[in-house]
């Protein structure tokens, strides 16, 4: 299975509004398969050069011809630019490259459900909705928003019927979170996406559910590089010829593996030795903690789990 | 980040959120809510029911395994009891590196090798053919982890003339005494009689190592006596009453941790069904695999102690000479600093290196030698039965402090491929 870096050539082939969102269909440019994905599952797209933003798949896992993403427009100067671009440039035929689906908001079983949504959040938590009601679950949803007219998905919400509740602040129609909340019940797990500060208002209604009962997934940007010193670099395997590049947000060793390289590893933290691999050209960023000093100046080896490249290319014998 | 004891410093009681008072050891066994509010609230906080401090963010937690001026390793008045002091753990110095080297060498990156293949693996492959025999049921723990670490970790020893089951029986009786924390309020033992057993194990062990030390010094797999009678180049003096503290924490950690390494990956996997499908198919994403099961419930959650070794003040805290640092890793591998969801287990997860084996001279010396045990275990597990799966009437829990893991793995599987 390839790794979630892995860049898959898309192209627009709908889009419609729907509320303040652009419901955006992706089909793959060679019509191949997509690669599965499960619901609360996200996208990185690389909108331009520069900004690559996340977006939930909010269409059907069964379906894996095309991708659905709805994206909120934040005009500049509060964004900073990704979904006005988005907005403004995407037609139908726009050519789009994203990343493989990553899930960091699964789902876990359990006998019943609420749904807490704020305005975009909706996105995340759609395809939840269907699966849990396609496996016959207990389920409800309360959706906040600014006004009806600005609420994503809706039309395909009130199909469920009275499941879902709207809440549109502008008609003095507020969400009951204590209603909602005050009372734990045995089973259910509560799924929020939504803002901030509806967030810390769910945080601190449910302190009385057990631990692990509210799950939620922030859509504030993240710029993926939590290791802030990382960069990319050019890595050359002297034996096979091969050239690779290894991203920010991965070490030799991955690049190494997910390229069919295999090589022997065992902590994977720095400590152990196990990876330790000649050094041809160029200059390590030692960040193990084996080598001793001397090792590490003379630059003949390194540790590929942890350590980097000082510069832009090293030759590994291997 | 360390600074010295002038300067402007706050009282630990006026500047701990009162919370902290009410940990409780029995609320620590199921760690995570307590340190995911510790990292937020108090990275660095003293807790009362332990008598130590805690510290259990990443950047902390490696910079106090690191730092060599201000903090030593030391030897629990616990653990001293268990396992006797001076022991690897223990001790700094020349000392340490002599201690250190006798236990690392036989299981260090290079040595370990050769063993992967030629003992490992049939181990391995022994213990599938005994789950075969199950009809379709198996407890993971005590039918197939916990064995096949023990025997891999004495093999790697040489000690291949004792029984699997004996293995066992040592670390269970070793683990009686390093469980046994009650005190009386004068600092005495409050159940000196929940020594015996360990007491007895490491009289059994010490007999053990004495007639391996008598053996033929020539058997290159005679580890004992070959570093027993090698000549002395440290100034050390080379004893079995010497290495016999430090051999007992091997048989106790060095026998029960990949045994947890393997439960946590499996237990992580079975949380992410989509990842665990790939991770059957593709045997190559294990090495991955397993590292994140360690950084996702490490074994050895609430890691080592330290001792400071003068005054100081850290993060605005008076810490005094003589206290204890507690290096909380299972929490500093959920920082949210560097890891994103930290408390998901996720096979695609940016890469961060995890503390789950601590960091500087201290750190894990099984670290190549317990993953090599959990990639061979469940690359056959996954092999012989591809469909295995948990038991929905017996869902997966995990508990415990300091150590931490799943409490029971029932799974189900078909043999069809037999
Ligand atoms: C997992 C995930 C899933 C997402 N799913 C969706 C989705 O389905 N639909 C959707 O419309 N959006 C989604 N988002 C948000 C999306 O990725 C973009 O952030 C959004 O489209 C705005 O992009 P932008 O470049 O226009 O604005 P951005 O610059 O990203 O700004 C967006 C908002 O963040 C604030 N902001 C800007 N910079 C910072 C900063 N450094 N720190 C804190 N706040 C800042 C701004 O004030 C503004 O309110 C998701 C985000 C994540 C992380
Ligand atoms: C795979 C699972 C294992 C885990 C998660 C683990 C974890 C740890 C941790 C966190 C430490 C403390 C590090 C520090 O002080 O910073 C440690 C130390 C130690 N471990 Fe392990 N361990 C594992 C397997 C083993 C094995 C297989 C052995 C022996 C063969 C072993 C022997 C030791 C010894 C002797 C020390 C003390 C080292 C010293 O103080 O110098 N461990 N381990």
């Amino acid at each position: 299975m390839p790794a979630d870096d892995t860049i898959l050539s898309m192209v627009v082939s709908g889009r419609r509004r729907d509320g303040d969102a652009l419901v955006v269909t992706l089909r793959p440019v060679d019509d191949r398969p997509l690669p599965p994905w499960e619901p609360g599952a996200h996208i990185d797209v690389l909108i331009t050069p520069e900004i690559t933003r996340q977006y939930s798949l909010c269409g059907h896992p069964a379906d894996s011809a095309t991708w659905q993403i709805a994206v909120k427009h934040q005009p500049p100067p509060r964004g900073r630019g990704g979904s006005d671009h988005v907005h403004a440039n995407w037609e139908v035929g726009t050519r789009v490259e994203v990343r493989e689906p990553r899930n960091n908001f699964p789902v876990r079983d359990a006998d019943d459900y609420l749904f807490i949504a704020g305005g975009i959040g909706i996105t995340a938590l759609k395809p939840m909705i269907d699966s849990v009601e396609a496996a016959g679950k207990k389920w409800s949803l309360a959706y906040c928003g600014r006004s009806l007219s600005t609420m994503a998905l809706r039309d395909e919400l009130a199909e469920y019927g009275d499941r879902v509740r709207f809440f549109p602040s502008d008609e003095q129609s507020r969400v009951d979170l204590g209603e909602l909340l005050d009372t734990p019940v045995e089973g259910r797990l509560v799924y929020f996406c939504g803002p901030e500060s509806l967030l810390e208002a769910v945080q601190e209604r449910s302190a009385a559910w057990p631990p692990g009962t509210l799950q939620f997934e922030r859509f504030t940007p993240q710029t993926h590089t939590l290791d802030e010193d990382a960069v990319s670099f050019e890595i050359e395997l002297a034996e096979s010829g091969l050239s690779l590049t290894v991203p920010p947000h991965k070490t030799i060793l991955e690049v190494l593996e997910e390229n069919g390289v295999t090589l022997l590893s065992s902590c994977r933290a720095g400590v152990c030795g196990t990876c330790e691999t000649t050094v041809l050209e160029g200059i390590p960023d030692h960040r193990d903690s084996v080598l001793t000093d001397e090792e590490r100046a003379s630059n003949e080896t390194m540790m590929v789990c942890v350590s980097r490249c000082i510069g832009r290319r090293l030759v590994l014998d291997i | 980040m360390t600074e010295s004891t002038t300067g402007s410093t706050q009282l630990r009681d006026e500047l701990a959120p009162s919370w902290i008072d009410e940990i409780t050891i029995e609320s620590l066994l199921h760690p995570q809510d307590t340190t995911t509010r510790l990292r937020e609230e108090a990275p660095l906080a003293w807790i009362p029911a332990l008598g130590t401090w805690a510290a259990t963010s990443w950047d902390l937690c490696k910079e106090i395994a690191n730092d060599t001026e201000n903090f030593e390793a030391v030897s629990s008045p616990l653990a001293t009891r268990v396992f006797g002091d001076p022991n690897v753990t223990s001790a700094e110095g020349d000392l340490h590196t002599h201690l250190r080297n006798a236990v690392a060498t036989p299981v260090s990156a290079r040595a370990i090798r050769g063993q992967i293949e030629s003992r490992m693996r049939p181990t391995a492959k022994g213990l599938i053919e005994k789950l075969r025999t199950q009809g379709g049921t198996a407890e993971l723990l005590v039918d197939y982890f916990e064995p096949i670490s023990v025997r891999s970790v004495a093999d790697s020893y040489g000690f291949f003339d004792v029984e699997t089951d004996t293995l066992r029986r040592w670390f269970h009786q070793l683990k009686t005494g390093s469980t046994n924390m009650a005190r009386n309020p004068d600092g005495s033992f409050a159940n000196p009689d929940g020594f015996a057993l360990t007491d007895g194990a490491r009289e059994e062990i010490r007999e053990y190592l004495e007639g391996k030390a008598k053996e033929d010094t020539e058997d290159p797999n005679n580890v004992i006596a070959r570093w027993i009678h090698a000549e002395s180049t440290d100034g050390q003096t080379r004893s079995i009453d010497a290495l016999v503290p430090s051999m007992l924490i091997v048989l106790l950690g060095g026998l029960q941790e990949p045994g947890h390494a393997l439960g946590s990956t499996f237990f992580g996997l079975t949380t992410r069904p989509e990842q665990l499908q790939r991770v059957i198919a593709d045997k190559t994403l294990l090495p991955k695999a397993i590292s994140e099961g360690l950084r996702w419930m490490s074994p050895l959650y609430a890691g080592p102690a330290r001792a400071a070794k003068h005054d100081l003040v850290l993060q605005g805290q008076q810490i005094h000479k003589g206290d204890i640092m507690r290096l909380v890793y299972g929490s500093a591998n959920h920082d949210s600093k560097y890891y994103e969801h930290g408390e998901l287990y996720d096979l695609d997860r940016y890469a961060h290196p995890h503390l789950a084996f601590g960091d500087g001279r201290h750190s894990c010396v099984g670290s190549a030698l317990g993953p090599q045990i959990a990639r061979v275990g469940l690359e056959e597990l996954f092999a012989a039965f591809p469909n295995i799966s948990v038991d929905p009437a017996r869902p997966i829990t995990s508990a415990g402090w300091p150590f931490h893991g799943p409490t029971a793995l029932n799974v189900l599987f078909n043999d069809d491929a037999r």
